[in-house]
């Protein structure tokens, strides 16, 4: 990407490929693919599928152009589109799994493992592989929402935006997430912090949050 | 846990993502200086979103804009001969279906009954040319006399 891309806003290129300018779609490709491929990868942890549903993403943006309204925010609605197409894939790996499930209960463990755990398995550290599988077992609304705030630190709004849900609703999804992580992250770091702290309260937690 | 506790932590997934306004930022801040129990439990809400905000990134393919714009540039290219995608066939069969079933059940639309014509002999009506050439054309009779009437519409040879 080079410096001078950034001059335009997401609003400017997209009026610009509206008016035929084709080939600036690629500034905002270039500008969001690695958030899109991420956010995906982390909704259903598999490297090939993530950067094929964050490549039709992109199409059905692209398509979408003449109806998008200036008015509305560009990243919320490439977001919008990225969530619908991957929850449309989770609905659908669910019922695939459904179906096997009936026809070779044996092998459903295979499927579960894809390619990507298998690599994952070998290369990321324990920690990680841990934390994503608590993240993987997280249902999909809680998971959505835990990646929206805290891997894309999108504000509540954003989120609404994106997802349609109440803020109120937003914000139990993200509570509940992380509740729901805590067991994992302790198991994890293999270290209660409640005996910490009865041992000795955390003084520094406190000054940094008085701060 | 204190009254102020259970005040407090309903908020405190709130407070870490920085959804609170500031009264309430500077409320729970001066609880968690002399709450232990509820500085724990922030502690912990800040391990789980470091830990997912630490998990490893990938990078999109190498070829990843040109494979998009290929796909956009092959999907704008007119396709004259391509058959209709599945669900707009699907949608036109059942269309169709039920223009037939629609037509079939139309009472209007049922062929009408054929009544029985009265049959005429032209000869006997020699003297009114017009009158049998339309009535006939109306089909409100039948003429039997082929010939005769071929010579009234002037065609006999």
């Amino acid at each position: 990407m080079t410096e001078e891309q950034f001059e335009y806003s997401d609003d400017d290129i997209v009026r610009s490929v509206r008016e035929g300018y084709t080939r600036n779609f690629e500034i905002l490709i270039d500008r969001y693919k690695k958030k899109i491929v991420n956010f995906i990868h982390k909704m259903i942890s598999d490297y090939d599928e993530a950067q094929s549903l964050a490549q039709d993403t992109f199409i059905k943006v692209y398509q979408s152009i003449p109806k998008y309204q200036s008015m509305d925010n560009f990243q919320s609605f490439i977001f919008t589109v990225a969530k619908n197409i991957t929850l449309n894939y989770i609905k659908k790996q669910k019922r695939i799994q459904f179906f096997s499930s009936f026809l070779s209960p044996a092998e459903e463990n295979k499927h579960f493992q894809t390619k990507d755990t298998q690599h994952a398995l070998m290369e990321k550290k324990q920690q990680e592989e841990i934390i994503s599988t608590a993240i993987k077992n997280l249902n999909e609304n809680q998971r959505l929402a835990l990646i929206l705030k805290v891997y894309l630190d999108f504000s509540y709004q954003k989120i609404e935006e994106i997802t349609g849900w109440s803020i109120p609703k937003i914000e139990t999804l993200i509570s509940r997430a992380k509740t729901n992580l805590k067991t994992q992250v302790n198991i994890m770091t293999n270290s209660n912090p409640k005996e910490k702290m009865q041992e000795k309260p955390s003084k520094n937690v406190l000054k940094r949050r008085v701060a | 846990m204190n009254t102020q506790c259970k005040e407090i932590t309903p908020y405190l997934n709130r407070y870490q993502d920085g959804e609170v306004d500031e009264d309430l930022r500077q409320k729970i801040q001066t609880h968690l200086a002399q709450c232990p129990d509820c500085t724990l439990e922030l502690q912990l809400l800040d391990q789980v979103t470091t830990v997912v905000k630490n998990l490893s990134e990938i990078e999109p393919q190498l070829n990843f804009t040109a494979q998009v714009m290929s796909q956009i540039k092959e999907k704008e290219q007119p396709r004259w001969f391509a058959l209709p995608s599945l669900p707009s066939l699907a949608y036109s069969i059942v269309f169709i279906v039920f223009c037939i079933l629609g037509l079939l059940l139309n009472p209007q639309m049922k062929t009408p009954k054929i009544e029985a014509v009265p049959v005429v002999n032209a000869a006997d009506y020699a003297d009114y040319p017009t009158l049998l050439a339309e009535s006939q054309q109306l089909n409100l009779i039948e003429i039997q006399d082929k010939t005769i009437e071929m010579v009234y519409n002037g065609e006999h040879k």
